[in-house]
């Protein structure tokens, strides 16, 4: 109680000082703070980016599609698995899919383009499908053509084909014959060549199985969660209640596993500024709490002559430190949580947008969690209280009357 | 026959060497016995304030022994001392040195603090110092907010109120005018009477020696006269 009071006290006792030390530790705080906020806002809009425009939180396969995907490596949805998935409380959505690769021809034109199945419905609860669709319509909105395809706008501008116009596709069916058929493009998607989406062909699960000769077959099941960041869990727990050996249960990390190892190189670099950071909130405070002892060194020495035991000399700079750090993060908190909300509201536009990954990524926003106001205020009251150890055991170690000589 | 409280033996002193080199004390005996009201006396720089600090531990010897309640100081380590001292000696300041981020109370009981006295002995105790010294009313002033002769009061009570075998008290009534310095002068030799607590001052003021029962002389920091009166 007494070694707090001093604290508290030769904290008021230098209000300037004080004070000056307190807004660099706040500043750090709350820079570390924002520049957390900014790390996880903008990888999770990442994540969301990439996981809403395609992958889903979660992908179920057959065996060894994910390393080497093949028409052939397919399965049929059990009663059962529609049943588990459509169970699970966490699993907010999800959608089959089928994939393969086909030569497309119009007139004397021909390319070659991958082709992917979905059912329309349940694919725009999972993804941003339908948004993609640019001009005409979406799969399901066409229900009086045969064989409709959505048309990646790079693929039209190559075929120069137009909306309502047929296309001859020639392809692999896996009963081993040469599949072909017409279809009908009803909508174009993407935006720019640039897209992931301008490349591809998308057509009703029904249209491919039957183009495919794959009967109830698909390739994937992919699902939306309640919430991302438990993706690797809900993948280990589908795989443990599916019981079906020939079924592997990947999250988003694993299904994406370039960008997501990309992603934590980035985050590697971002520790680096925000050590950085705290080093200097570490100087600012060693060259405070130096400071203070320096002219408190006649004090020292007089509490020592007192009888003061050294410990308590020590302790009581290890507190005030700790105090004034501690109420440095305490008001910090208050500006790290509104900036931060006004970061994650608000967002800054990154001029020209940058891909990432193969997603285009044009606004820079925050996010408020325990982790971005939590892990801020540890390290700079850590930082504060070992900084403060090296001019306390200085102080408490003083010789009395050589420190009284002083000042 | 009293209790020898400190015993000193072939003390010498230096500071500094070469041609800085500074014979602060120069084969100090003495003996200080239990309820001793003695006045080391001299001129400037005749290593009064060295004795003094040198009975307490604040400062070594060069060479030469010296015990105090029986135990030998240059045996103790750096927090020994400050528990020895805690212990058995208050120390009077010429400057006061009081701790200015306390409050007049919380000076006084500050050594008791650090000798986990019971809260209610160390309240009353301090009480009793407060009314004795004429400070009652201003328990919660700051240092900064007394006078300098109420200062030392407080000083003089931090010193004597945990009971302390032996104050030691560097010029006390430095800077305090007569009337304040005899107020307090006579306020110690009356717990030296009553409590049997031993003073050992080091000064220059008339009142003091006046007051002293014993008066020991130091000349170039040579004990030239150890008289009782």
């Amino acid at each position: 109680m007494l070694t707090l009071r001093l604290a508290f006290r030769n904290l008021l006792r230098h209000k300037s000082r004080s004070l000056l030390c307190a807004m660099s530790m706040m500043g750090a705080y709350v820079l570390f703070s924002i520049s957390l906020g900014f790390s996880d806002g903008s990888y999770g809009n990442l994540i969301r980016m990439l996981t809403d425009t395609h992958s889903g939180h979660v992908q179920i396969h057959k065996n060894g599609y994910l390393e080497r995907p093949s028409l052939f490596r397919n399965f049929i949805i059990s009663p059962v698995l529609k049943k588990q998935l459509s169970a699970n409380p966490e699993i907010e959505a999800w959608a089959a899919r089928i994939f393969s690769a086909v030569l497309i021809f119009r007139e004397n034109k021909s390319t070659i383009a991958r082709l992917m199945a979905i059912d329309p419905e349940q694919e725009a609860q999972v993804t941003t499908m339908r948004e993609k669709v640019q001009a005409g319509k979406y799969l399901s909105e066409e229900a009086d053509v045969i064989n409709p395809i959505l048309l990646g706008v790079h693929l039209q501008k190559l075929l120069q084909a137009k909306l309502g116009e047929t296309l001859i596709f020639v392809g692999q069916g896996a009963d081993g014959s040469i599949a072909n058929d017409l279809f009908t493009v009803v909508g174009i998607v993407g935006k720019s060549s640039a897209d992931a989406e301008s490349r591809m062909i998308y057509m009703t699960l029904e249209s491919a199985q039957e183009f495919l000769s794959l009967g109830g077959r698909i390739h994937e099941v992919v699902l939306r969660l309640e919430n991302y960041s438990v993706a690797r869990k809900q993948a280990a727990d589908l795989q443990e209640h599916l019981k079906n050996k020939e079924l592997d249960v990947q999250p988003w990390q694993v299904v994406e596993e370039q960008f997501y190892k990309a992603m934590l190189a980035d985050q590697q670099g971002n520790w680096i500024s925000q050590a950085i950071i705290m080093l200097i909130v570490g100087l600012v405070v060693l060259i405070t709490v130096l400071m203070n002892s320096f002219e408190r060194r006649h004090e020292y020495g007089l509490l020592l002559a007192l009888g003061t035991p050294p410990g308590f000399i020590f302790r009581s700079i290890i507190v005030e430190m700790t105090l004034l750090s501690i109420l440095s993060v305490f008001v910090g908190l208050f500006f790290s949580i509104g900036l931060n909300l006004y970061f994650t509201l608000n967002g800054i536009a990154i001029e020209p947008p940058m891909e990432y990954g193969g997603v285009v990524f044009s606004t820079m926003s925050s996010e408020v969690s325990l982790f971005v106001l939590f892990v801020p205020a540890v390290f700079t009251i850590g930082v504060a209280f070992l900084v403060a150890f090296f001019p306390a055991i200085k102080s408490a170690r003083a010789i009395p009357i050589e420190a009284m000589r002083e000042n | 026959m009293s209790e020898t409280v400190i015993v000193a033996h072939k003390l010498y002193k230096t500071f500094g060497e070469g041609e800085t080199e500074i014979q602060a004390l120069r084969n100090v005996d003495l003996e200080i016995k239990r309820g001793d009201f003695a006045a080391i006396v001299g001129p400037s720089g005749s290593g009064k304030t060295t004795l003094l600090n040198i009975l307490c531990g604040l400062d070594n010897v060069s060479s030469g022994d010296i015990k105090v309640s029986g135990r030998s100081l240059q045996a103790m380590s750096g927090s020994e001392l400050a528990q020895f001292r805690r212990e058995h000696i208050g120390l009077v300041f010429q400057a006061y040195n009081l701790i200015p981020v306390l409050t007049v109370l919380e000076n006084i009981e500050y050594v008791m603090l650090l000798q986990n006295v019971p809260v209610a002995e160390r309240k009353d105790r301090v009480r009793k110092f407060l009314a004795e010294l004429g400070l009652e009313g201003k328990e919660n002033r700051f240092p900064a907010e007394l006078s300098g002769g109420q200062q030392q009061r407080v000083a003089i009570a931090r010193a004597m109120v945990s009971h302390p075998d032996i104050i030691l008290a560097d010029e006390p009534t430095a800077n305090l005018d007569s009337e304040t310095g005899g107020q307090l002068l006579e306020m110690m030799r009356k717990f030296n009477e009553e409590l049997k607590m031993t003073f050992i001052f080091s000064t220059h003021d008339p009142q003091i020696m006046e007051r002293a029962k014993r008066l020991i002389t130091l000349t170039d920091g040579r004990i030239v006269t150890d008289e009782l009166k």
